[in-house]
Parts: C-alpha cells; structure tokens; sequence
C-alpha cells in the first residue's frame, strides 16, 4: 500500500519527460541521414564546379518563399509548444493545425516547383547536380509530410485534453526539418 | 499484482508489447536465421573442397549461386543473427530487468521494432526466389556492381536485399532510442549510472554508435537504389559519380557496425564472469570510459577496409594510425576481464566456459587486424583468406560464443528451466575443436595468396598445394555444424523436460536474479531500491558470498566496511 | 523540468529576424559568386539555425545531454566530410575525373 507500483510509466531518473529525450536521439540519427546526403552532395559539388550553371536554374524565388512558408510554419509549432506548456490543449491543437497548413503549403508550391523544372527538362536523371537536388529535396519533403501526420494526429488528440505532453514533441520534430531546409535552401538555390 | 485481464494467445506470445516477450521472438528469429546461415557456409565450404561436385543437400554450385551463397551467408549473419542475438534479445530481456523497471520506455514501439524485424526476414529470405537469384554481389554491395542489374545477372534479388536491410535498420533504429531512452529515464531508484551493470554500458553505447553511424549509409542505399531503379549516376564515373564513395559510406557504418556487436558480447561477458569468480569486476570504470572511448574511436577507422582500393595514400597512413589505436580501448577490457578471473573463485560452470573461449578466440581475431590495420602489410593480404580468417576469429566469438555464454547463463531466467552441463560441454567442446580447424587454416591459404569469393581455387595452379587445407577447413566446418545438436538436444529437453529454475541459481548479485525464474511479467512487484554497486561478490564479514544490488545500504550490516553511499536514493514514502 | 518558454512576443520577434536573415541571405546570394559570398550565405544560415535550435526548440537553456547530442551528431557528419575530401575532391587525375 505504500510501496511504489511496479508500472513505471511515469518514471523519469533525470526529471525530463521521456518523450523529449527520445526525440532529441531520433533528431541524432536524422542528423546523420540527411547529414549523410548533404555531405555527399557538398563532395561531389566540390569536384564538379560546372554545377555551378545548372544550380542557377533551380527556382530561387520559389526556394525563398518556401523558405518563409517553413519559418512561419516553425513560429507556429512554438505557439503550439507553449500552450501545451500552459495545459491549453485546445490552443495547441489550433496551432498545430496552423503549423500542418504551413506544410501543406510547402508540399504543394515544391510540387508546383518539381512540375514547372520537369517540363523544362530537369529530371532526376537530367544530370548528377539535379539527381541531387530530387534526392535531397524529396527525403525532405517526405520528412514534411511525416511530420504533418504525426502533428494532426497528435492535435487531434490536444484538442480534448488528451497527451497533451506529446505537442512538445511533435514541435521539436518539425523545428528540425525546418532547420534542414534553412540549410538546404543555401546549398542547392544559392550557392551558385 | 498485475492488473491486465487475463491475456488472449495472440496478445500474449505474438503480439505481446512484453520487452521479455519481445526478446524471445528475437532470439528464435535470429537461431533460425543462424541456421540457414550456416547451412550456407557448409554448402561454400563443400565447394571449396570439392570444386564441381553437388553438395549434400544442396545440389552442384554454380560460380553466380556461389556468389549468392557467400553474399547471403555473410549478410545473415551480421544483420540476421548477430543483431536480433546480441541486442534484439539480450539487450531486449535484460536492459529492463537490470536496471530495475518494468519494461521498455516505449512497449508498442519495441512491438514494432520487432515485426518490422521479422518483416525484413521474410523480404531477405523472398529475395532469394525471385527471378534472377539472390543478390550475389557481396554483402558490401559495391557500385558498380551493384549499380546496375546488367551487370549482375540480378534485378529483383539485389532490390529486395536493400529494401531488407533498409527495414532492419529501421528495425534496430527505433529499438536503439528504445534502449537508449529506457536507460535514461527508468532506472530504479539508487541506480546511478556507474552502479549500471557492465551489460547495460555496453548496450547504450553500442546502440549509439549505431544510431549515429547508420544514417549516411541510408542515404546512400537510397542513392544506390535510384541508379538501379530511376537510372540516376551517383556510383557510375561515367555521369559524374564515384563508386569509392559508395565504399566510403558502406564503411562508415560498416565498421562502427562490428562494435555495435562487440560491445554487446563484452557485456555478457562481464556478467557471467564476475558471477562465476565471485569477484568484482576489475577497473569497471576504467572499462566504461575504455568503451566509451572505443565507440567514439570506431568513427576513425572506417577506412582500412579500403586500403586497396585506390584511396588517398595520406588517408591509409591516418587510418591505419587510428586502427592502431582502437586496439589500446579494447585490450584494456579484455585484460581488466582476465584480472577479474585472477585470483577468483572460478565456477567452470558452461557459461564460464565459453566466456573464456570467447577471450581465448577473440584475442587472434584481435592480434591479426593488427596486421590488417597496417596498411603496409595489408597490401599483401587484402581480400585474401588470411582477411576471412580474421574477421571469423573476430566474429566468430561476438556472435556465436559470447551469446551462448549468454545464453546458458540466462537460460534459466529466461525459461525457468535449467539446461544439462554434460550437453553444454559437449557443445563446447566440438564447436572449439572444429571451430579452430576450420579457420586457422585459412590463415595459411591467406598468405598463399588465396582471394577471397572464388568459387573454384583449382582453376588456379598457385593455389593447388593449398588444396588440402581446404579440405580440412571443410572437415572443420561440417563438425561445427555438427557440434551445434548437444544444444539443440539440450534447448528442447529443458523446455519440455528440464528442472525447474530457482530465482538466483548462480547466486549472482545484479537485479534480475532478484525476482523469480521467469520473472513475472511486471518483473517487479515492487520498485526495487538500489543501494549498491552491480558486483558485490566475497563481501568480508558476510556469511553469502555475495550482496545482491538491492540489498540493504552497508551501514545497516555489522562489520563490514561502508562501500554504497544511500545518500542519493529517492525518498521511499512513509508507512 | 519543463522547458523555457518565452512570451508570444519574444517567438515572434525571432521570426521576423529569420525571415530578415532569409533576405540578406538573398541579397547576398545575388550580390556575387566568390568564395567570400558562399561563406556569408553559410554563415547565415547556421545563424538561422542556431535561432531555431536555441529558442524554438529550448536547448539554450535546456539540459546539457540535448546540446552535446546535437554536437556530437554534426561531429560525426563533419568527420564523414572531412574524411572523404581526399578521395571525393580531390581526385584530379583519376579516371573519369577533370
């Protein structure tokens, strides 16, 4: 009766929710894989300074404003994150909502993109600079659209007060793919 | 005390979220898996000795199935075997139980963590029936190779090798945060990190060598996958790529990989070691800074498997530096393992018996990367036998004896059952003695100038003296196949008839011999409360030869010298 | 131990810095090719980052472990970088290279 239950759920022997350490190791080991392709990309772009004229034709404008998409997406995950931290699971729902949108909108002006540079005859396999820019914009746009499953199904449950806990959670996830974009966006419209 | 309702089958044994649970369906996974493994390097080693003719049960080895075999057989058996074994279910039984909770941080994702496992099985054995063969272009997979399926003869068979080594690294990934997190945040109260069992050190450390090394190789299978499939150039020279940076990223992994298996074993050992000297472990914090140490190192020597092939001079100079080096963290452990056994009690119980065979066996593997990891010598024996025989004197002990040891130590834990000792130094002795003839002699083939993965060594006349050797390898092969039936024999006998396992049958001090034999499925019925270090054996002034983990703080045991400090320990709520 | 949360105020205000950063960036990138140019849009970006870790994902003033993660994630990357640079870059004379 007054020993401690055995389920230990609750338990945490640093004082840290277990679920924003788990999330912090699995931003690690995405660090890796989209630092992996990254350096590759920076390797071979090294070597091959003639990609310099076909990086010009990626559409920087276009990169920018997606840019700005995913920053105002990230402003809103925080909002989301500090509601939760208030117990307003309702206000962090809506702002993951918010922040999902944002992602919507950036899946839809990349497919915008990969359509306009495909009819202009930049395919993946146009040349090793564009198979590039297909890989690594599109393992990054399907960590978007991971990460907008994982927050509407979390703000789902937000909005009735349920893991209320996880918002955090789901908000460190997508400032990271917005922190890759913030490099990707650089290396493959600016760097030029 | 459990207050689930009385559990279906399904739910129970298939799709249980019980890490113990969990743990056995890994361990049986990968037997299996060792099974077809092995029935692969009997099927080479047939052909080896006997060029041309059918082998029993199997049928005559084309040079494209030899191939097959030899990719198939390696790949199973780092990825399918030496994985589930080594973290899957050791990691998966024990981690919880050491440390004093319930069960993994996150159950339903260790659930996961497993049926995508046991999916990644199925593709890698399906590969292997589909149009064109198995993959037969190496387990390393090299563009270009491996680029183009003109090249190989085989379309499906290599894609669906990827894709299966791409659901196990998921697989191992998700289980890695798993372990990682559950260490962090569910120990039991008083368990600090250095009163962690050796076991658990190595696991986390393992698991996060893993993490952070696999990521790089995943982007480029994804890459190796686009050239194959979207007619992308990223390994082919002709469009601007290179297939050295395929190499590169393999390695990567590759090495850090052998670690992540290593440090699993060592951690066995620690804990059938101490248990069966009645000793503390000699310099266990020297031993975690080492290990950490080593994983930090194993990102630094990734290149001396590339020593021949056309890499930078001044890189094989710093990498054989650092293979070099990562010798020093290694050794310190093994010796601070035979210091442990000086002047102990030693129980020559079977556990202990392959413990020390693992030592013995290991410590060739380890003297010969000496000569692999200079790159002046490795010129001579790159990709020769001399190679094959160091990695299986290296491996060989990880994966096999160390999880053996492992496993008759636990055995009893894990099934309540007692497993036979005449059986076990049956098993002990032939897989020794054939072990040994199978691989010391390709040491000598090696140095004749023996390449690996050729599928006849009588096409060439070089090699023809050598032929005898290969027989005896063979010979050595068969019987360690053989000298597998005492366990299988003993397996089934203790599930169907053994004697009944009490909760602590090698008076051992760490947490899990704390509860009973299987624990139940709690593990605890209360939150343990741990008041000293994991290795408290031949305490003075004690009538037991050992203090288990979570027994009272010294200062309550008359005579004997304060050595746990309770002053860290949360406070246990009144009465 | 809950993470440091800064009034709606203060997120918005690092926005607007970000989308700053996003313009000299731009700027920048326009203004020219040299090596100079392609380090300043660098630097640029690592401060972007550096904002959104510190602020929006709390690790300024988070736990220790979260920061040296992170570092010892990119370590391991930039190890792989540096390690490939002689074999990947600098191959002038190797089959199929310039």
């Amino acid at each position: 009766m007054s020993h401690a239950a055995s389920v230990q759920s609750e338990r945490t022997s640093t004082g840290l929710p277990t679920g924003r350490v788990a999330i912090w190791w699995f931003i690690a080991s995405e660090i890796a894989i989209f630092g992996g392709a990254v350096a590759c990309y920076i390797l071979l772009r090294m070597r091959h300074p003639e990609w310099g004229a076909a990086a010009r034709h990626t559409a920087t404008s276009i990169g920018a404003v997606n840019t700005v998409v995913l920053l105002t997406s990230s402003l809103f995950a925080v909002l989301a994150d500090s509601a939760a931290a208030r117990g307003d699971g309702r206000r962090a729902g809506r702002f993951l909502l918010l922040t999902s949108l944002g992602g919507l909108a950036f899946l839809a002006i990349k497919a915008f993109e990969y359509t306009r540079e495909i009819q202009h005859g930049f395919t993946p396999v146009t040349s090793l600079f564009w198979s590039f820019y297909y890989l690594m914009t599109g393992l990054h746009a399907a960590h978007v659209l991971a990460g907008m499953v994982a927050m509407l199904a979390v703000a789902s449950g937000a909005r009735r007060g349920q893991s209320v806990h996880r918002v955090e959670f789901v908000a460190i996830y997508w400032h990271f793919v917005d922190v890759v974009w913030i490099f990707l966006f650089p290396l493959l419209y600016l760097a030029s | 005390m459990s207050h689930h309702a009385p559990q279906g089958f399904v739910r129970k044994y298939i799709f249980s979220t019980d890490h113990k649970v969990i743990a056995k369906q890994y361990l049986f996974t990968g037997l299996a898996m060792a099974a077809i493994g092995g029935f692969f390097a009997y099927v080479i080693r047939s052909q080896l000795a006997w060029p041309g003719h059918a082998a029993v049960g199997y049928g005559v080895v084309s040079a494209n199935g030899y191939n097959t075999l030899v990719t198939m057989h390696g790949t199973i058996m780092v990825f399918w075997v030496a994985m589930p074994v080594l973290l899957g279910a050791f990691g998966n039984f024990l981690i919880p139980l050491l440390i004093g909770t319930d069960d993994m941080a996150f159950p339903r994702l260790n659930l996961m963590s497993f049926w995508i496992f046991f999916l990644s099985s199925l593709v890698l054995i399906g590969s292997l029936f589909v149009p064109g063969g198995g993959s037969a272009v190496g387990w390393t997979v090299y563009p270009p190779l491996s680029a183009q399926a003109s090249y190989s003869g085989g379309m499906w068979g290599v894609n669906l090798w990827i894709l299966a080594v791409a659901l196990e690294f998921v697989s191992f990934l998700m289980g890695g945060i798993n372990f990682i997190t559950t260490v962090i945040n569910r120990r039991a109260p008083g368990m600090t990190m250095f009163r962690l069992p050796l076991f658990v050190w190595e696991e986390i450390v393992a698991a996060i060598v893993f993490l952070l090394s696999v990521g790089p190789l995943v982007a480029g299978a994804v890459m190796l996958l686009l050239d194959r499939l979207a007619g992308t150039g990223f390994y082919l020279p002709s469009r601007g790529g290179d297939p050295v940076l395929f190499q590169h990223l393999f390695w990567f992994f590759g090495h850090p990989e052998v670690y992540v298996l290593l440090l699993p074993a060592l951690g066995i050992l620690a804990e059938v070691i101490t248990a069966n000297s009645r000793k503390a472990l000699f310099g266990y914090k020297m031993i975690v800074w080492a290990t950490i140490a080593a994983g930090l190192l194993s990102f630094v020597v990734w290149a001396h498997h590339q020593f021949i092939a056309g890499i930078d001079p001044r890189l094989a100079t710093a990498f054989s530096l650092t293979t070099i080096l990562i010798s020093v963290p290694f050794a310190i452990t093994i010796f601070a393992f035979v210091a442990t056994l000086f002047g102990g009690s030693i129980r020559f119980t079977t556990a202990m018996l392959f413990a020390i065979a693992m030592i013995a066996e290991f410590l060739l593997g380890g003297v010969t990367g000496i000569i692999n990891g200079s790159a002046a010598a490795d010129i001579y024996v790159h990709d020769t036998y001399f190679v094959v025989a160091h990695f299986h004197y290296a491996l060989f002990p990880v994966v096999f004896l160390a999880p053996f040891a492992g496993l008759y130590h636990w055995w009893p834990k894990m099934f309540g059952r007692m497993l036979d000792t005449r059986l076990g130094i049956a098993h002990w002795l032939g897989t020794l003695i054939f072990f040994n003839m199978t691989f010391l002699p390709q040491f000598n083939l090696g140095m004749m100038g023996h390449h690996r993965r050729i599928a006849d060594p009588t096409a060439f006349d070089f090699l023809r003296p050598g032929q005898h050797l290969q027989v005896l390898s063979t010979i050595g092969a068969i019987g360690m196949l053989l000298a597998q039936l005492p366990f299988v024999v003993n397996v089934v006998w203790s599930l169907v008839r053994g004697r009944s396992a009490e909760s602590n049958p090698w008076k051992a001090t760490t947490l899990e011999w704390t509860v009973s034999s299987p624990p139940p499925a709690e593990n605890f019925a209360e939150v343990p409360q741990v008041h000293r270090g994991p290795y408290d054996y031949s305490p003075p002034g004690v009538g037991d030869d050992y203090i288990p983990q979570n027994s009272a703080p010294d200062g309550d045991r008359p005579g004997s010298a304060a050595r746990s400090d309770p002053s860290d320990l949360e406070p246990v709520p009144a009465e | 131990m809950s993470s440091t949360h800064l009034p709606t105020s203060r997120y918005v205000a690092i926005w607007a810095v970000l989308v700053a950063a996003l313009l000299a960036s731009l700027a920048l990138g326009a203004a020219g090719h040299s090596r100079a140019f392609v380090v300043a849009v660098f630097a640029v970006a690592a401060a972007k980052a550096g904002l959104v870790v510190a602020y929006f994902m709390h690790l300024k003033d988070g736990p220790t472990m979260f920061t040296v993660l992170l570092a010892g994630a990119v370590s391991v990357v930039a190890v792989l970088y540096f390690g490939l640079v002689p074999d990947i870059v600098w191959v002038h004379g190797r089959m199929g290279s310039p």
